[in-house]
């Protein structure tokens, strides 16, 4: 019995007697479990820069070697009562400073065209920025958003994500927001968050997404994905104003896109891994016709 | 031989050097959360500078990772994971590709993704230590202070699970 045991961790180190690599093949497993293997070892995470850390390193054990050293001197210093509290007045008074300079400033993160970035805020609610958005806030939980994000919201007070063609708001969820042109697109993966614009009003659970144009709120959509495609390295589109798409494919692939102004509007999506997909999945479908620059940097479209 | 002495900072920063990414990589599989990963490294290292004395440099790998492991435990209480990667090698040949093909590439990588992301934690770890940061069972053994056969184990029931993608179409 013994034999037929941790049958898969054994294929993995290769460690396999000829009759179990016959039975795996016969029973289709192995080629399964190649397909998994195969795309798991592309899998790779952004690298980590080690020069840097180390910098960080020495220079947070220098501080706090520098905090253990004083006390020292701090002895020394004890008999004269003025200094001490000329010391501890003028820190009290760089505190109050600093905690008005900190309280004012505003904190902005954005993403270049053909980038993403990650941003964990102080309360470990994540906000993962697509290309060429920002955000800007100055309390953590309040948000202005210019372009798309996912938002992974811890639980807590109200957290809102503020647009110009209106506000969502949530007790803690992970959503969506698309906030381009005159459009706002919002998906809630899970809790619930409410969707203003407008004067209108609309409260989205997990698997719902509202799409306002214009102004106008529209009904509310299923959708099938737990995430956010974007994520997955795809744009996905429902009836949206084929110019704003153009323009998402010149966000993702960091690319100057000529075409006329369309008023057709597109239903689909393109990847974010070979542009001529990308181009091809838009043009197709709409029968329009296509040219790439040679160092892929440009793209005319025509009818 | 004498030890070389990890309090050098020539010593400790080869072991910077070796090991900081991986253990970026084993906090990321654990939280799912690079920058929290990122911050943990440092502290981890912090930790290993301070006792670097009473640390040979032979125990320094599996102390960081039992250290890491305990810094994680201390910052977070239990969140569902979402792990992210990178495709490395972009297919070169992918212009020739239908749209479709690659498509239904990037849901299976999708589905993949997701799947390594609900597996239960040590299976995960193995999973991707050995996967990603190519290491042997040996290795992932000593680091993580388990035997070798716990690791195989460990590999088996994750590709058990995650074989079932297969069948979810």
């Amino acid at each position: 019995m013994s034999n037929k045991e941790n049958l898969y961790g054994r294929w993995i180190s290769g460690d396999l007697s000829p009759e179990e690599i016959q039975a795996l093949k016969a029973s289709g497993e192995w080629e399964e479990l190649q397909s998994i293997i195969d795309v798991a070892d592309n899998f790779t995470l952004p690298t980590y820069n080690k020069a840097k850390g180390f910098e960080q390193l020495k220079r947070s054990r220098n501080a706090s070697q520098a905090k253990t050293a004083e006390p020292k001197t701090e002895a020394k210093v004890r008999s004269i009562n003025y200094t001490r509290i000329l010391g501890i007045a003028a820190s009290i008074l760089f505190l109050i400073g600093a905690f008005i300079f900190l309280r004012s400033s505003e904190t902005m993160i954005a993403t270049p065209n053909g980038e993403t970035k990650a941003h964990v805020l102080a309360d470990r609610s994540t906000v993962l920025l697509n290309a060429g958005s920002s955000i800007e806030y100055e309390k953590f939980r309040t948000i202005k958003l210019t372009g798309e994000a996912v938002f992974d919201v811890e639980k807590g007070a109200p957290f809102s994500v503020i647009t110009k063609n209106g506000t969502v708001e949530v007790l803690g969820t992970s959503f969506n927001v698309r906030a381009w042109g005159d459009n706002l697109y919002v998906e809630c993966y899970s809790g619930k968050v409410k969707v203003n614009s407008g004067g209108n009003e609309t409260i989205l659970t997990k698997g719902q997404a509202v799409n306002v144009v214009n102004g106008r709120m529209q009904e509310r959509q299923e959708f099938g994905h737990t995430q956010a495609l974007w994520t997955s390295d795809v744009s996905m589109f429902h009836a949206e104003d084929l110019n704003s798409v153009l323009q998402e494919l010149e966000r993702q692939y960091n690319i100057k896109v000529t075409a006329p102004v369309f008023s057709r509007s597109f239903s689909g999506s393109f990847g974010h891994q070979s542009i001529l997909n990308a181009v091809e999945q838009i043009c197709k479908p709409m029968g329009l016709t296509y040219k790439i620059s040679d160092d892929k940097k440009s793209v005319t479209i025509t009818e | 031989m004498i030890p070389e002495n990890i309090c050098e900072e020539k010593v400790f920063e080869t072991v910077f050097n070796e090991r900081s990414e991986q253990l970026r990589n084993f906090l990321y599989y654990k939280s799912g959360n690079l920058a929290l990963a990122e911050d943990l490294v440092q502290d981890a290292f912090g930790k290993l500078w301070e006792n670097c004395s009473k640390v040979t440099l032979e125990k320094a790998k599996s102390y960081l990772f039992t250290i890491a492991n305990n810094l994680f435990l201390n910052k977070m209480e239990h969140k569902k994971v979402v792990l992210k990667f990178q495709a490395a090698s972009p297919n070169t040949d992918t212009d020739h590709q239908s749209p479709e093909y690659l498509l239904e590439q990037e849901e299976f990588k999708k589905r993949l993704e997701g799947a390594i992301s609900s597996l239960p934690e040590d299976q995960r770890i193995v999973f991707l230590m050995n996967r990603i940061d190519k290491k042997k069972y040996r290795e992932i053994a000593e680091e993580l202070g388990l035997s070798v056969k716990a690791v195989e184990k460990r590999m088996h029931k994750a590709l058990q699970e995650l074989r079932k993608i297969h069948k979810k179409v």
